[in-house]
């Protein structure tokens, strides 16, 4: 059974494989130089160049117009900028704000918690570790829409597996979807079961790839237990757990398919996290140009509290470089 | 972790096998119940005892269109995960070859993509839809993979830069001295010792497009429907029928969990963009 199966090996230390480089030499590589290296960048920009332009024509066009996809005709007539007005006096808005805070709060501290405690438990000796290893990604790589579907089924309050062991036990049933006191909590729990793996599998490769000798050192020293974990292990793993609370945070904010499948953001507003309220704006209300000025704030929003992290977790810092 | 008291190694046991229960046993029962006749699916107490049978499987895969959402997810999977990885691994071979890591140019072309992946989906939702649609570009497949491959393209920037950027520069160099062209350096010096995050790049785009919900539901109908938008219908269509809609989850979820499966070796350091080595 491999343990090592899960990092993979550096590729500048693996023994490079290189193909017979040789040509004979060509003569003025200067201009055809810039060409080249322009022509590496084509690919990627034919398709996403396109596509940001479309994003910034196209939502321009929508959040300064009150389109409305069944009334033809409505998105000729320029509102300027009533869209943003009627965001910032929209309760429904603020309150699917307040439910996407709860459900990235909630679901990533869990998450986090019991990740980083399950790979610590994994790390070192397990029987089966490999094939535990397997199992633990399913929940992961899971359809998000047959994880909720699969969850609903569980949680039925006549068929569900979840209310009858409730009844039989004495607790007694409920519909934990249907009561919006615990449909967030409900849908929160979903997500803590499919992602918590990837925040122990990602772990789980940070410990294996930690140096052993600070670990030697502490344990010569007399250090054992939680106090090994304190000052030794969390400090040393703290890059790679930075960068797991930052992907997770990115992914949960986008968070749509469970809660539309499970509540489509009910019982009335309580389920309803921001993509589903844009979601519901759009292909429900069909006022095409609110959505997308509700998505335009929400997306800057976002970015602002969540890229200046990103860049600095990912060690991309544009280095004033001079000469 | 040597001298471990036998105490605590049980109870770390104990806790790991629980979390794998805790992950594996909805899946059984999901499963389990696409196995069940109706009524023993839609029952109170849960039946434990039964006779397997595929006459659900049978009607996911015909009646309710399994097959052909199959083939449409499938089809918009690889092809925008291939384009995905022919347009990435230019880009990142660039930003960390040809022009270092830390210059610039390259930094700022790698945080443009950075800002891209973080940015919620919903952005670009509606802009996407309208200007598709009147294009005819939504309905069928087509408008949807150019989406998927937008998304393949960032996530494929980002798995190739963290492989590429501790790769020694000398190599390429040495092959432009030879005359190789840029092209020609990166497909004969680098693409030989990225197969694995090549493989790895797929497997992940490959996931992140059959499972893509939000997109998929906007952009596609009737047969270009995807896997996710399929069993999402039925939901609505066939209310609990329990038995169907866990054959047709069980369906749709198989193939990308095998391959996730197959790939697991290389998917720590492709999840965490190199987040972990």
């Amino acid at each position: 059974m491999s343990t090592v199966g899960i990092t993979q090996g550096n590729a500048a230390t693996d023994g490079l494989k290189i193909g017979n480089p040789y040509r004979p030499p060509r003569s003025g590589r200067r201009p055809r130089d810039l060409v080249s290296r322009a022509s590496l960048a084509l690919p990627a920009t034919i398709i996403i160049v396109p596509l940001l332009l479309v994003i910034l024509v196209q939502g321009i066009q929508l959040v300064t117009h009150g389109e409305n996809l069944l009334r033809p005709g409505s998105g000729d007539r320029f509102i300027g900028l009533d869209n943003f007005f009627r965001a910032f006096s929209d309760p429904t808005l603020f309150g699917s704000i307040r439910v996407t805070l709860i459900y990235v709060f909630a679901a990533v501290g869990i998450e986090m918690v019991l990740g980083v405690a399950v790979a610590l438990a994994l790390h070192g000796r397990i029987p089966g570790k490999g094939f535990l290893r397997s199992l633990i990604i399913i929940p992961m790589v899971l359809t998000p829409v047959v994880a909720a579907l699969m969850w609903r089924l569980l949680l039925d309050p006549t068929s569900g597996f979840i209310n009858w062991f409730l009844d039989t036990v004495g607790v007694g049933g409920h519909a934990f979807l249907a009561d919006p006191t615990t449909a967030l909590g409900t849908v929160i729990l979903v997500e803590v079961w499919q992602n918590t793996p990837f925040v122990v599998i990602i772990v789980l490769a940070g410990l294996e790839s930690l140096d052993p000798s600070p670990f030697e050192a502490a344990q010569v020293d007399g250090a054992t237990g939680i106090r090994l974990l304190r000052y030794i292990t969390l400090p040393l793993l703290a890059p790679v757990l930075s960068i797991v609370v930052l992907l997770r945070v990115i992914d949960a904010v986008k968070t749509f398919a469970i809660i539309n499948t499970m509540t489509k953001g009910g019982p009335g507003t309580s389920t309803l996290a921001i993509s589903n309220y844009v979601y519901r704006i759009g292909f429900e209300a069909f006022e095409i140009g609110y959505a997308t000025t509700v998505g335009v704030l929400v997306s800057v929003a976002v970015l602002v509290i969540l890229f200046p992290a990103a860049i600095r977790l990912m060690g991309l810092r544009i280095r004033k470089v001079r000469g | 972790m040597k001298n471990q008291r036998p105490a605590l190694h049980a109870l770390r046991v104990v806790g790991v096998y629980a979390f794998v229960l805790w992950c594996i046993l909805p899946l059984a029962w999901l499963v389990s119940t696409s196995l069940k006749s109706d009524v023993d699916a839609f029952s109170r107490v849960p039946v434990w005892f039964f006779v397997p049978e595929f006459g659900s499987y049978v009607d996911a895969w015909v009646d309710g269109g399994m097959g052909q959402a199959i083939i449409v997810s499938a089809s918009v999977a690889v092809v925008s995960s291939i384009l995905g990885i022919l347009a990435g691994l230019p880009l990142a071979y660039l930003t960390t070859q040809v022009w270092p890591a830390e210059a610039p140019g390259s930094a700022r072309l790698i945080l443009g993509v950075l800002l891209l992946t973080t940015v919620p989906p919903v952005l670009s939702l509606t802009p996407f839809y309208r200007t598709f649609f009147s294009v005819g570009l939504t309905g069928n497949p087509v408008g949807l993979t150019i989406i998927h491959t937008f998304y393949a393209i960032l996530l494929a920037v980002l798995i190739f830069r963290s492989f590429l950027v501790s790769f020694p520069r000398e190599i390429r160099e040495a092959a432009i001295i030879d005359g190789l062209g840029e092209w020609g350096a990166l497909l004969r010096t680098i693409l030989p010792n990225v197969w694995g995050a090549t493989f790895a790049t797929f497997v992940l785009a490959l996931i992140q497009s059959w499972n893509e919900f939000l997109y998929a539901l906007v952009l596609t109908s009737g047969d270009s429907q995807t896997v996710p938008v399929t069993i999402a219908g039925f939901l609505s269509f066939f209310g609990t029928n329990w038995a169907r809609l866990t054959a047709a989850g069980v369906i749709g979820a198989l193939p990308i969990v095998i391959f996730a499966i197959l790939v697991r070796k290389h998917m720590a350091r492709g999840l965490s963009f190199g987040g972990v080595k």
